[in-house]
């Protein structure tokens, strides 16, 4: 009899301790949030690199919340506390850059420079969003965490999201992040609408090729530049120009191809799910995040219309030498923005071959929105 | 919300971005035309003084009339291409007279590629 009750006691205390008791309702309505963007990861290939993590450490972190607890007298913290130090202290985003850096040419931007105002005008979205945010009641700090969705840069919203605000860490993460999955569904229909059929169809001239040089000695001078003028982006613009200064000197192979897979892998899935993991029920299921979701499809419309109006001026001022489409690509998400003006430009004219030409603005999006990041944490940090 | 924080920040983003990115643009239109420059008049110094040609050769002149002798298997194409290489390279004397093919290599291909991937570094 006494063996009974002490095995009815036990199941009394593992039923008790069960997530089924300690859960909260919202645990469970965030459960099936990250079903979605298990679907949206592995059945739409929706960024699935970043998704699935982050939707896994989401799924995680609701069913079991301990995982996330930080350490208590001698209790030591969960897992994704200890990972998600790397967030908090600013590591993983520059890490990433790092390896954005080496897997990224800057050829076309450098044989192209005006392409740098192209990324410059798609930063517009950031800062009316900013004010959108601000109409809505966010804090100024708020505000430049949710603002930088529109550079459609997901490290850099992390970055300065985790200085700016940590609590919208996981709201902004995944907004930004869809997002950029759903370039291809955003842009076009805001192209189309600022453009007409003769700027759509513009062919542009082949680019100069670059030497070697000029690609070594780019990653140097946006360094000491931007770390000179913005100290805030430099941990950015630094890891992003060092891991492409060593894939252009051509003497650090083995370190470039680390940045480029073995590191840049590790840091995804620590990024991914330990910034999943803040989404929980309580800090996620909130009005505001509603609120980030509009504002952030705001910024990224804005954006790409403040890129495609300054293209659209360049094709004017040059003469019908200028495609505006590629201004859309200024909003970063690289490659997925430059393959969206040429998917686009080439529906107008099939011989029309705009990828190369939509480079530029696109990794000068990287760069135009790391600037404004060192912006934003200049000013409300 | 402090609107005159707001503005401030919405004002000095859009100009430090565009004054940043505007001289980004400047310098390295500077540089590269300046690299450009001395590399275009590196390649003039570097060119040995030959005598113009009294007629250029018209380009069908430079392929040779009878395809050059080339073990089985390889393809007229590919036979074409190693001669235009070698006319390049060589001047337009230049006679392939037979192509074969390396002796293969000891192994397979997947062993070396492996070896190669783990030495190169080294």
């Amino acid at each position: 009899m006494e063996i009974l009750s002490s095995f009815w006691n036990a199941v009394v205390k593992i039923a008790q301790s069960s997530g089924f008791a300690t859960n909260d309702w919202r645990n469970y309505i965030m459960v099936a949030i990250a079903c979605v963007l298990f679907y949206l990861a592995i059945k739409k290939k929706f960024e699935p690199l970043l998704l699935l993590p982050i939707a896994f450490g989401m799924l995680l972190v609701n069913l079991y919340p301990p995982i996330m607890a930080s350490p208590k007298g001698s209790e030591a913290g969960g897992l994704f506390y200890y990972l998600y130090l790397g967030v908090k202290l600013g590591i993983y985003p520059p890490l990433i850059f790092l390896g954005v850096g080496a897997m990224t040419d800057f050829g076309p931007l450098i044989s192209n420079p005006k392409s740098f105002l192209l990324g410059a005008a798609a930063q517009l979205g950031i800062f009316i969003t900013f004010v959108g945010a601000a109409l809505l009641g966010f804090a100024p700090k708020e505000c430049g965490s949710i603002a930088i969705i529109g550079g459609a840069d997901g490290p850099t919203s992390i970055f300065v999201t985790s200085k700016l605000a940590p609590k919208l860490l996981g709201s902004v993460a995944i907004a930004a992040y869809s997002y950029m999955a759903l370039v291809p569904i955003i842009q076009p229909p805001i192209m189309k609408a600022l453009t007409t059929k003769k700027e759509r169809m513009v062919q542009m001239e082949q680019l100069r090729p670059v030497s070697k040089l000029e690609k070594i000695l780019f990653p140097i001078i946006v360094t000491i530049l931007i770390s000179l003028l913005l100290p805030d982006a430099a941990p950015l613009v630094g890891m992003l120009m060092l891991g492409n200064l060593m894939k252009e000197s051509g003497v650090a192979d083995r370190l470039s191809k680390t940045a480029q897979n073995e590191l840049m892998n590790i840091i995804t899935i620590f990024l991914g799910t330990t910034v999943g993991a803040t989404a929980t029920g309580t800090s996620f299921l909130s009005p505001s995040t509603i609120k980030i979701i509009v504002l952030g499809l705001f910024a990224f419309a804005f954006g790409t219309a403040g890129g495609v109006l300054l293209g659209k001026l360049m094709c004017h001022a040059t003469g019908y030498k200028v495609n505006p489409l590629i201004g859309s690509a200024g909003v970063s998400a690289v490659p997925m923005a430059a393959r969206v003006s040429q998917k686009v430009g080439q529906e107008e004219n099939p011989g029309n071959f705009l990828l190369m030409h939509a480079m530029g603005p696109n990794v000068a999006g990287v760069i135009g929105s790391a600037v404004a990041a060192g912006v934003l944490l200049n000013i409300l940090a | 919300m402090d609107w005159q924080l707001c503005w401030t920040v919405v004002i000095t983003g859009l100009v430090v971005v565009f004054v940043v990115l505007i001289c980004l643009t400047y310098i390295i239109k500077g540089y590269g035309a300046i690299i450009n420059g001395i590399q275009t008049r590196h390649s003039k110094n570097n060119r040995p003084d030959v005598p113009a040609p009294e007629q250029k050769p018209a380009a069908a002149d430079l392929v040779p009339s009878a395809s050059p002798a080339s073990d089985e298997g390889i393809p007229q194409e590919i036979a074409a291409v190693i001669a235009a290489a070698a006319v390049y390279c060589a001047g337009p004397d230049a006679v392939v007279t037979h192509i074969s093919r390396a002796p293969r290599q000891t192994g397979s291909a997947w062993r070396t590629a492996g070896l190669l991937e783990n030495t190169r570094p080294f």
